[in-house]
């Protein structure tokens, strides 16, 4: 026994219709009686929107409209029928007839757990959104804190080299303000990055390395070179603190009588790495009156090249131009 | 009524920072006319002092902020504002350049950039109120 196409359309658990090109009703089947909860003499002639709530009347415009527009045919578009008491969720597919002919074909499926589940992940979305929100907003203040307590380090320090006589003393604060201000730069880089995690080492080399100029002889120039590339706070700082200490020695020590040009490059390589090097055109005049200085700033330079896993090459050993091989990390 | 070019009023409401700003601006062989913690002495010792220049933070604990201050100082007495921020939420950074477009410097604010940015201040005349 076979069974015809009105026998498939009358036990339907699906909601079928016909409609006209502007989607006013030529057949239903009785699943679209139920769902809709009209009968077919009241709904022919209606236009489809009349059965939708009034929010899926704006989604119907939108999506429904569009697309017939676009592509001749929606698919599956979640609209709610109104019904006594809510919304019905059902999903809507519309097609025009295979025969090219003046009529729209549609079916209206049930979808109470699929709008279930889009509320569920509607509400997850924000959820995870507010979170996010909130954890930023909390890092945000964290890093200004951070730096709001490294300024006010570097004002004590500021007072206190007021007060001091001896130019070694003050050399020494000095050097302290510079490695604090390196700290309070990584904070500022955080604060104004995008994820607020890992920003620009090229800007962040460039900027450090203009704030140390600022404190050199005026025909003392620094000229960064360095790739776009991202770092986070756990190399950022000792990375940092290193282009400090050889700067700053470069600055003291190179150029006694003239200026010149201190270079920082910043190089990555085929691996997860890069080469440091911190090179200068002057004449290696060592001070001797800075030793102890001199001999903090180059265990600094050690200690923090060995806590990034990396190493000082042999060959700049005893020379103003330092080579340092460093790992680089992907940030967190 | 003229204002005084070698005078700085200092608005921070952090006493060391403050402190130290005084001694960078007085390095700078300029005077400091006082050192306002709050919008309201801020806007009370600009009128008395007339200062030509004011540094200023933003954040200035409750009440109205740095911002506030600098608007109402530029309205009524016409000093020069810079902006000393730690912080660099594009919110803050947008509202100065809306409500009142300044030069804005970070913290930790060092010599040099403190010394280019009041050079920069002192060439221009002030705005009339």
């Amino acid at each position: 026994m076979s069974l015809g196409a009105a026998d498939l359309a009358t036990g339907s658990p699906v909601g079928l219709f016909t409609a006209t090109l502007e989607t006013r009703l030529v057949d239903v089947n009785p699943a679209f009686e139920r769902l809709t909860g009209v009968s077919r003499e009241t709904a022919l002639g209606q236009p489809l929107r009349a059965f939708l709530t009034h929010a899926s009347q704006v989604i119907y415009a939108l999506k429904v409209e569009t697309a017939l527009l676009d592509r001749g045919r929606a698919d599956e578009i979640l609209l709610e029928l109104q019904r006594d008491g809510g919304g019905l969720p059902v999903l809507l597919t519309l097609v025009s007839a295979s025969d090219g002919g003046a009529v729209r074909h549609g079916a209206l499926f049930p979808a109470p757990e699929r709008r279930a589940y889009e509320l569920e992940l509607i509400a997850a979305r924000r959820a995870a959104d507010e979170a996010r929100d909130a954890r930023d907003l909390l890092l945000r203040e964290v890093y200004h804190r951070v730096k709001n307590n490294l300024q006010t380090v570097d004002s004590l320090l500021l007072l206190q080299k007021r007060g001091l006589k001896d130019p070694d003393a003050v050399d020494a604060l000095q050097a302290m303000r510079q490695r604090i201000f390196a700290l309070g730069l990584v904070h500022h880089q955080l604060m104004g990055s995008s994820d607020l995690r890992s920003f620009d080492v090229g800007a962040f080399l460039r900027e450090l390395a203009s704030h140390l100029a600022a404190a050199a002889r005026p025909d003392v120039r620094i000229e960064v070179e360095a790739p776009v590339l991202p770092i986070g706070l756990d190399v950022a700082i000792p990375l940092g603190l290193i282009v400090t200490e050889l700067v700053t020695r470069a600055l003291r020590h190179s150029f006694p009588a003239t200026g010149g040009t201190v270079r920082v490059q910043l190089t990555p390589d085929s691996g997860e790495g890069a080469t440091l090097r911190v090179i200068d055109d002057g004449q290696d005049g060592h001070d001797d009156a800075h030793a102890a200085d001199v001999s903090l700033g180059l265990s600094i330079v050690r200690g923090l090249v060995g806590q990034l896993g990396g190493r000082i090459e042999p060959a700049s050993a005893g020379t103003t131009a330092f080579e340092i091989r460093l790992p680089l990390p992907e940030p967190p | 009524m003229t204002l005084h070019r070698d005078r700085v009023l200092i608005v921070e409401d952090e006493f060391l920072i403050g402190e130290a700003l005084r001694y960078q601006v007085e390095d700078l062989g300029l005077s400091v006319c006082g050192v306002a913690m709050d919008a309201e002495a801020a806007v009370r010792l600009a009128v008395s002092e007339r200062p030509f220049l004011v540094l200023s933070d933003v954040r200035l604990g409750a009440g109205r902020d740095g911002v506030d201050a600098a608007a109402e100082i530029r309205d009524t007495v016409g000093s020069k504002v810079i902006f000393i921020t730690g912080s660099r939420e594009p919110s803050t950074l947008e509202r100065i350049q809306r409500e009142h477009p300044a030069p804005v410097l970070f913290k930790p604010v060092s010599d040099a950039g403190l010394r280019a940015a009041v050079t920069d201040a002192l060439k221009d005349p002030p705005a009339t109120p």
